[in-house]
């Protein structure tokens, strides 16, 4: 897998651009790809201009329209009951803008936003997701420093790495690499939960 | 002045009356600089000999959190320290300054009446010195 093939298929992309604001993205997730989309995805936003790159931060689930009324069904019951229900629903998540993919490199800094409407790719695929935390090669988690920045704490760096685990157990030889480069990056701007990060990220490899 | 190689630490604070201290680099072991021994500072316009009068560390509150903290193991804790190592403790060299020469001028060798530059590097006496 390279990013061109991730982009060069629209139906790949899990959302599009909402709204853009500060640190945040929020991206309009298409509801048969919610499933997809959790607290520490990696997503890719294909702009004209620029390649923004994001972790997730947080998601949200509400009716377009504002009101919303009991139904007192099983999913299964509504889903044959109302075919086309979650037309009216709104599935939304904030991303920290972390990364930019320059020239088929990714590289921890921010350029211009994205334009509403840009189509946003999730990165599942391993080779794409070391190329993200090893842009160069070595670890490189200065991306938690905007995660963080834009609001993460350690609840959902936890999840980050919960939702990257297999990739990381099959790194487990790469472990002290790792720790080296979150401690630099986290502890460089004295973040109060760097240990429990630590803590849990030692703990979560021996699940 | 050579490379910073040669950049063992830095001055930070102090007076002329009362001496200076000197941040050592986070390279550097507090346990190499006996009290005693004599180094250089090396200021803009004067370089400085230096005695070593005391040795001290100084850990942060990330420090002793880390060191009490029984979650984290012991080489987890020690990769933690050797990352950052400044995040955890500072080493800091106190110091009586006892003389002072102009830089390039062996001729104009004098009592230490002004203090080194903020940030200026400690080294090591050469045998030139």
């Amino acid at each position: 897998m390279n990013w061109g093939i991730l982009m060069g298929d629209k139906n790949n992309s899990i959302g599009e651009v909402a709204s853009v604001e500060g640190d945040v993205i929020e991206v309009f997730v298409y509801p048969e790809k919610f499933h997809k989309v959790r607290v520490g995805s990696i997503l890719l936003i294909d702009s004209e201009y620029v390649k923004p790159m994001g972790v997730v931060l947080k998601l949200s689930h509400s009716s377009r329209y504002g009101s919303f009324t009991p139904l007192r069904q099983t999913r299964s019951e509504i889903d044959a009951a109302y075919p086309d229900l979650k037309n009216y629903h709104k599935f939304v998540t904030s991303v920290a803008y972390t990364s930019v993919l320059d020239d088929e490199t990714v590289r921890h800094f921010r350029k211009s936003m994205p334009l509403l409407h840009d189509l946003v790719y999730i990165i599942e695929d391993e080779d794409l997701l070391e190329r993200f935390m090893k842009p160069e090669g070595d670890w490189d988690f200065r991306f938690l420093e905007y995660f963080v920045k834009a609001g993460a704490t350690h609840v959902e760096i936890r999840e980050f790495f919960l939702n990257h685990l297999d990739f990381f157990k099959k790194r487990v030889g790469e472990f002290e690499d790792i720790v080296q480069s979150i401690t630099r990056y986290l502890g460089r701007r004295s973040f109060d939960a760097l240990q429990i990060v630590i803590e849990e990220f030692e703990e979560a490899l021996r699940i | 002045m050579s490379g910073e190689e040669n950049v063992y630490g830095r001055f930070i604070e102090g007076s002329v009356e009362r001496g200076i201290n000197v941040l050592l680099s986070d390279s550097e072991d507090v346990e190499d600089y006996p009290v005693g021994s004599l180094v250089k500072i090396v200021g803009k316009k004067y370089e400085f000999l230096a005695l070593i009068t005391n040795t001290r560390v100084d850990s942060s509150k990330e420090g002793i959190d880390l060191l009490v903290n029984t979650n984290l193991s012991t080489k987890v804790k020690e990769l933690m320290i050797k990352t950052i190592p400044s995040g955890f403790r500072r080493q800091i060299l106190e110091m009586t300054l006892i003389a002072k020469k102009e830089i390039n001028n062996n001729e104009n060798i004098g009592k230490a009446d002004v203090l080194p530059s903020f940030n200026s590097p400690m080294t090591l006496l050469s045998e030139a010195d």
